[in-house]
């Protein structure tokens, strides 16, 4: 099992940053997330039951590990520094998507979570009541109250 | 849904950094080291030859303790000193994983009491029994569910390679300083009842009728259940598929 643990992480490793760089957007945070996920998760592989299961329970350790280190490492958003020039923003035109990804990725982590682990990895809801650690109905709730406040981004395309 | 597979292509556009696969492969290979340190210990063997010897040199010291006041009246200090530091030998075998070997001889002994009871229920499935008995391949995962520095908790799945059977799951709670199995009585206290209950009927749906002492069976110490990673009873009834945790 060990083997094919460890054969899953290599073949997967880009996923893993991805959602992890998804709740961070830094390089260096995101790597160290990957980096603490896969320790904590070969320690704890004899837990694993079947091969079938390495993923959802892989994905569990990568967001634990993501929001422990959102909560470690809470900014302090500086206030407004009057020495500094006032710089010239111009807003750039949204590519198509563009705008509903900006929303998402602003989604508490909790729902967040849902609809990347459901849109861009195509995790079932049953795979992501595992990976999350949730019953399947707090995964519904979720995924409903995030498509919600979504809701804006998708229909307006249509 | 449209813009989400939009939204995708730019999630999957986050740019991956040169360094990841290093990262990764380092941190599989601390994982290997981790595993290697953790697994090295003394052969078992060489643990009971050291842990017989070692009793056997307590036995002595012990007894050399009770006898030599009655043989002379002073006894040396330096005898004493070694009586009292007997006890070191039993705390180097500790050292050596002795309750690790306990764990693991716990675990594989139960493994193979599922397999077994396993394997004779497959066997009265068939016909004849004589003819099947050769082919059948029974094998077993086993799931930790549940561990402390004294108490663990595994399930054990156990199926026929060769053929479509339904797998079953055997449930195992022991005190790893004696190897002894938990009960429900042991684990939840002597009102285990009151709360298997209670957390029973707070699983049923709403307009089911509460489920009371009259005409149902009364609940048994020996329920199959095991420990969640929360530290909870998960009681298992495996006929009707059911399943509901006790809050310890």
């Amino acid at each position: 099992m060990y083997e094919k643990v460890t054969a899953y992480i290599l073949e997967n490793r880009e996923k893993f940053y991805r959602l992890a760089f998804s709740y961070v957007h830094e390089r260096e945070a995101a790597l160290d997330i990957v980096q603490n996920a896969i320790c904590k998760a070969l320690e704890k592989y004899h837990t694993i039951r079947s091969e079938s299961g390495i993923s959802s329970w892989f994905y569990r350790v990568l967001v634990n590990e993501s929001y422990s280190h959102i909560k470690k490492h809470k900014r302090e958003i500086a206030v407004g520094d009057e020495a500094m020039p006032e710089e010239v923003y111009i807003e750039k035109a949204l590519e198509p998507g563009e705008e509903l990804y900006k929303k998402v990725d602003k989604l508490p982590e909790h729902l967040k979570t849902v609809i990347i682990l459901r849109f861009y990895e195509d995790m079932s809801l049953e795979e992501i009541s595992k990976a999350t650690n949730t019953n399947l109905n707090t995964v519904k709730t979720r995924l409903y109250t995030a498509l919600k406040r979504l809701k804006k981004f998708v229909m307006e395309v249509y | 849904m449209k813009t989400f597979s939009e939204a995708r292509k730019i999630y999957n556009s986050i740019e991956i950094p040169d360094e990841l696969e290093n990262v990764v492969k380092d941190a599989i290979e601390r994982g290997k080291e981790e595993k290697r340190r953790a697994t090295a210990h003394v052969p078992t063997r060489a643990i009971m030859r050291g842990s017989l010897a070692a009793c056997a040199v307590l036995v002595l010291a012990i007894a050399l303790n009770f006898i030599t006041p009655f043989l002379s009246p002073e006894v040396s200090d330096t005898a004493r000193e070694d009586a009292v530091n007997m006890p070191k030998m039993m705390r180097t075998v500790q050292d050596f994983g002795i309750n690790e070997t306990l764990r693991d001889e716990a675990i594989s002994e139960r493994v193979e009491r599922a397999k077994a009871h396993y394997g004779e229920l497959v066997l009265k499935s068939f016909k004849d029994a004589d003819l099947n008995a050769k082919n059948i391949e029974i094998t077993a995962d086993c799931h930790i569910s549940y561990e402390s520095a004294d108490i663990l908790s595994f399930i054990v799945t156990v199926k026929d390679e060769k053929h479509s059977l339904t797998p079953r799951e055997y449930y195992y709670n022991i005190r790893l300083s004696n190897a002894s199995d938990i009960t429900l009585r042991d684990f939840l206290g002597d009102n285990y009842e009151q709360k298997m209950k209670f957390a029973q009927n707070a699983a049923t749906p709403q307009n089911a009728p509460l489920k009371d002492g009259d005409g149902t069976e009364s609940a048994s110490s020996e329920e199959a259940f095991y420990i969640n990673e929360r530290g909870n009873a998960v009681i298992v009834n495996a006929a009707l598929g059911e399943k509901y945790e006790i809050e310890k």
